[in-house]
C-alpha cells in the first residue's frame, strides 16, 4: 500500500515551481509558434539555414520505501534550440527549468556551489524550490575533414555501461548516486574539442578550461557516508568538526585539463588510445587534528594523468567491450591505523581499472548484458586495495517495441553490496512515455551501494516531448 | 544508462537503412531491366530466371533518402518515425564490393539524432559491421548482426527484407512457378519459394513464402509469408514505384502481420541518386557528431 499522505504534501511546494514552468512554457510556446516559427522561418533563411526547437516536459515522483516519503517530486521542462548558419556553423542550446517539492535531495546546493562548481558553470535558484541550469550551449565550426565545437559541451568516452574507466571527461551530480537517467547526471562543461580525421584513424584533442568537479549532495537521503567516500572520525572523538571550502583550482591554462583520443576501425576491431591529463573529479579531503579537540576537514582537487585504451567487436550474437586505463597520483581513502583520529585517511596512489563486457543478443527483442570492473591500487603495500565488481543487465521489448523492461544489478564483489535498478517504459505514442520503477539497495552499509539502503524506492514519471 | 531506444530497436533500425535505401536503389535497377523484361515472353522462364531477374536489377552507387515509418498496432494506434539516410558501394583491396549505410533519426524528439551504421560486406559468410550511436548515452556502441528473421525497428519487416531491398537471397529457397494471376489489371508471375534447409527456415522464421512478380519492373508486388507452423503470417504490398534518376524505386510499402494485426508502411521521399556521397560520411565519427 503506497501512503498517499506524503505525495499530497509534497505537492503543495510544487505549485509554486509548476506555475513557474508553466510560465516558461507558455513563453516557450509563443517563441516557437509566434517570435520563431520553425518553417516560415526556415524558408526566410533559405534550404541552407533552419532551426529547429523543441521541448520536453518530465514529471518525476520517487517515494522512498524506508520512511515512506517522498523522495522526488520535481517537474522538469527543458527547451532546445539548434540549427545551421548559411556560413556552414551549427549551433546546438538546451537549457533546463526545474521545478521540485523541497531541495531534500540537494541541501545547501545553492550557497556551496562554489566548492565544485567553476563560475562559469553554476545554477541558478529562484527561491528554494525552483533551478535553472544551462545545460549546453556550443557551436561547430567545420573543418576539411573535421570540426570545431566550442562551448559548454559534454563528451563520452569509453564502451562501458555506468562504470567509469575512460569517462572522466565531464563531472557528475550525485544527487540521486547512480540513480536517474546519465544525461542529465552529467554535467557539461566549457571547453574547445577539436576533431579531425586523417586515414582511418579520427584524432581528438580537447581543451577543458572549466575547472567544474563532481556535484556531491551535503544532506539527503543520498548523502555520502561510506568510508570509501568521506573521512570516518574514530567514535572516541568528541571534538568538533570544520570542513574547510574546497581548494579548487583555478589558474587559467596552467590549471585546465586537456586531453586526447586516437580512434579507429582496423580488422574488425574498434579501438581507442585516450589520454588525459586532469584534475580528478572527486576531491581528496585531508584531515588535520587531535583527539579530543577539533578535526579540520580540508578537500582539494589533484592533478592526475589517465592513460588508456578501448576495443570493442562483435561475434555473431555477442558483442565484446574492453576497457584498460592507468592514473597516476589517485588520491583514495584507506584504512588508517587503530587509535588514530579518523578510521580511514587520504592516500597518493597509481591506479589501474580496467571493465570487459559481453552482450548477448538473445533475440531481437531480448538482450543479456554482463560486465566485470577490476581495479587495484598500485603499491598499496599491505593494505588491500582492490575494488571489483559487476554487473548484470536484462532488457526485453514488448509490442512492437513500445514497452521495454528493464532489470540492472550492480553488485561489489568485494563488499556484496550493490543495487537493483528495475523499470517499464511505455511509449503511448510519439509524445508521451509512461514510466515506472524500482530502485533497491542492499548489501553492507560501510559499502558503496549498501550506505544508501534506506533511499530504496519507487518511482513513476512521465515525459512529454513537443 | 537507460537510452530512449533500446539497441535492438537499433539494429533493427540499421537494417531498415539498408533496406529502404536499396529498396530504392533496386527498384531504379528494374528500369534497366524493364526493356529487358519487354523483350521476353515471362511464361517461357523457370522460376529459378524469374527470382535471377529480380536479383539483377541495379542500385546505383550510392543514394540519399529521406523514409517514414508508419507503425499501426491493432486498435488502430498510429506512431510515426522519420529518418535520412545515405548508401553507398564501397570497393575492398580484394575488389569485393561492400554496401555501407549511415541512418539518422530526425522524428519523434525522442528518438531524434539516433544513428546506425553498418558495413554489409559481399562475402555471406562475414557478418555485417553495425554501431548504434544513441544520444541518451552519447556513445556509439558496437552491436552484433540479428536473426536474419528478427523484425526491425518495432515493425513487421524482418532483417532480411529491409536487407535485401525487393531481392530474394537465391541460395536460400528451392523455387517453383506456380503459375500466372492477374491483380489489379497487371499479369503477374507466382513463384513459390521453399527454404533449402530446415536451418534457414529457422533463420528466416518461415515456412514458404509466395511472390507475385511483376515482369515490366521484375519485383515482387505481393508477397505472402508462412511461419514455421505453416500458417499465413504476414502480407507484403508494393504500393507505388517510380523511377528516379534512372532508377526504379520502390516508394511505398506495406506490410501487415496476421498474427498481431500490427502492420507497417515505409514510404521513401527525397530519392537521390545523383547527388555525391563522401566516403567520409560513413564512419563512427559521424555517428557521433550527426548529419
Amino acid at each position: 500500500m503506497i501512503p498517499l499522505y506524503p505525495a499530497i504534501r509534497a505537492l503543495s511546494p510544487l505549485l509554486l515551481g509548476v506555475r513557474f514552468v508553466v510560465a516558461t512554457l507558455i513563453v516557450g510556446f509563443l517563441s516557437a509558434q509566434l517570435m520563431l516559427p520553425n518553417k516560415a522561418l526556415s524558408q526566410s533563411l533559405g534550404a541552407s539555414s533552419q532551426i529547429d526547437i523543441r521541448h520536453s516536459l518530465d514529471i518525476r515522483y520517487a517515494l522512498g520505501f524506508d520512511k515512506g516519503e517522498t523522495q522526488i517530486a520535481e517537474v522538469s521542462y527543458r527547451p532546445e534550440l539548434s540549427g545551421r548558419l548559411n556560413d556552414g556553423i551549427d549551433y546546438f542550446v538546451s537549457a533546463r527549468v526545474r521545478a521540485f517539492s523541497s531541495q531534500m535531495l540537494e541541501q545547501g546546493t545553492m550557497s556551496n556551489q562554489g566548492d565544485s562548481r567553476s563560475h562559469i558553470n553554476r545554477r541558478s535558484f529562484i527561491g528554494d524550490n525552483i533551478e535553472l541550469e544551462l545545460k549546453e550551449a556550443y557551436a561547430d565550426i567545420f573543418t576539411y575533414n573535421g570540426y570545431l565545437r566550442i562551448g559548454k559541451q559534454t563528451v563520452v568516452w569509453g564502451q562501458a555501461d555506468g562504470l567509469r574507466v575512460l569517462d572522466q571527461i565531464n563531472p557528475l551530480n550525485y544527487r540521486e548516486f547512480i540513480l536517474g537517467d546519465i544525461e542529465d547526471r552529467r554535467i557539461a562543461l566549457w571547453m574547445a574539442k577539436l576533431e579531425h580525421s586523417f586515414a582511418d584513424i579520427t584524432a581528438e584533442f580537447i581543451w577543458l578550461p572549466d575547472h567544474s568537479y563532481n556535484d556531491s549532495p551535503n544532506s539527503g537521503p543520498f548523502k555520502p557516508t561510506s568510508p570509501r567516500l568521506v573521512p570516518r572520525l574514530s567514535e572516541s572523538f568528541r571534538g568538533t568538526v570544520i570542513r574547510q571550502p574546497s581548494d579548487r583550482p583555478n589558474r587559467f591554462i596552467r590549471d585546465d585539463d586537456y586531453a586526447l583520443r586516437l580512434s579507429g576501425f582496423s580488422q574488425g576491431w574498434d579501438w581507442s588510445l585516450n589520454a588525459f591529463y586532469f584534475y580528478d573529479d572527486s576531491a581528496a579531503i585531508d584531515v588535520e587534528g587531535e583527539l579530543g579537540s577539533k578535526v579540520i576537514l580540508s578537500p582539494s582537487y589533484k592533478r592526475s594523468l589517465l592513460l588508456g585504451g578501448s576495443a570493442s567487436n562483435a561475434f555473431d550474437k555477442l558483442t565484446f567491450r574492453s576497457e584498460l586505463a592507468y592514473q597516476t597520483n589517485k588520491h583514495q581513502l584507506v584504512n588508517n591505523k587503530p587509535g588514530l583520529i579518523t578510521l580511514n585517511k587520504t592516500e597518493k596512489f597509481d591506479q589501474i581499472s580496467s571493465v570487459l563486457g559481453l552482450d548477448y543478443q538473445l533475440s531481437a527483442n531480448t538482450l543479456i548484458s554482463g560486465q566485470l570492473f577490476v581495479s587495484a591500487l598500485l603499491d598499496s603495500g599491505d593494505i588491500d586495495q582492490t575494488y571489483n565488481s559487476a554487473t548484470l543487465l536484462a532488457r526485453q521489448e514488448l509490442l512492437n517495441d513500445t514497452i521495454i523492461l528493464e532489470g540492472l544489478i550492480i553488485h561489489d564483489l568485494d563488499k556484496s553490496d550493490g543495487s537493483l535498478q528495475l523499470s517499464a517504459k511505455y511509449y503511448l505514442d510519439n509524445a508521451i512515455t509512461l514510466k515506472a520503477g524500482m530502485d533497491i539497495f542492499y548489501g553492507d552499509r560501510e559499502g558503496l551501494y549498501g550506505q544508501f539502503r534506506e533511499a530504496s524506492r519507487m518511482t513513476v514519471g512521465l515525459e512529454y516531448n513537443f | 544508462m537507460k537510452p530512449n531506444i533500446n539497441r535492438a530497436k537499433f539494429r533493427k533500425a540499421l537494417s531498415l537503412k539498408n533496406s529502404v535505401l536499396s529498396i530504392a536503389l533496386s527498384f531504379a535497377a528494374a528500369s534497366t531491366l524493364q526493356a529487358e523484361g519487354d523483350s521476353i515472353e515471362p511464361s517461357t522462364l523457370s522460376a529459378d530466371n524469374i527470382i535471377a531477374k529480380v536479383n539483377a536489377r541495379p542500385e546505383g552507387e550510392h543514394v540519399i533518402r529521406n523514409f517514414s515509418i508508419e507503425l499501426r498496432d491493432k486498435n488502430g494506434r498510429t506512431r510515426r518515425e522519420e529518418t535520412i539516410a545515405h548508401r553507398r558501394y564501397f570497393t575492398s583491396d580484394k575488389g569485393e564490393q561492400e554496401k555501407r549505410t549511415i541512418i539518422f533519426y530526425t522524428e519523434p524528439s525522442r528518438v531524434r539524432g539516433t544513428g546506425f551504421l553498418t558495413y554489409d560486406y559481399a562475402n555471406p559468410n562475414r557478418d555485417d559491421d553495425q554501431w548504434l550511436y544513441l544520444p541518451a548515452l552519447r556513445k556509439v556502441r558496437r552491436i552484433s548482426a540479428s536473426d536474419r528473421g528478427d523484425y526491425f525497428l518495432g515493425t513487421d519487416f524482418t532483417y532480411e527484407e529491409i536487407k535485401k531491398e525487393q531481392k530474394i537471397e537465391a541460395s536460400d529457397y528451392h523455387f517453383k512457378l506456380l503459375g500466372e494471376k492477374e491483380i489489379d489489371g497487371r499479369q503477374l508471375l507466382v513463384v513459390e519459394g521453399l527454404p533449402a534447409k530446415p536451418q534457414i527456415a529457422e533463420e528466416l522464421g518461415i515456412s514458404k513464402a509466395i511472390w507475385h512478380i511483376d515482369p515490366s519492373i521484375w519485383m515482387s508486388r505481393l508477397s505472402e509469408f508462412y511461419d514455421q507452423n505453416g500458417n499465413h503470417s504476414r502480407t507484403m504490398q508494393l504500393e507505388a514505384v517510380e523511377e528516379i534518376d534512372g532508377y526504379l524505386s520502390s516508394k511505398q510499402i506495406f506490410i501487415s502481420n496476421h498474427k498481431t494485426g500490427h502492420s507497417s508502411r515505409i514510404r521513401f521521399s527525397n530519392i537521390d541518386y545523383a547527388s555525391p556521397v563522401p566516403e567520409k560520411l560513413f564512419t563512427q565519427a559521424r555517428l557521433r557528431r550527426g548529419l
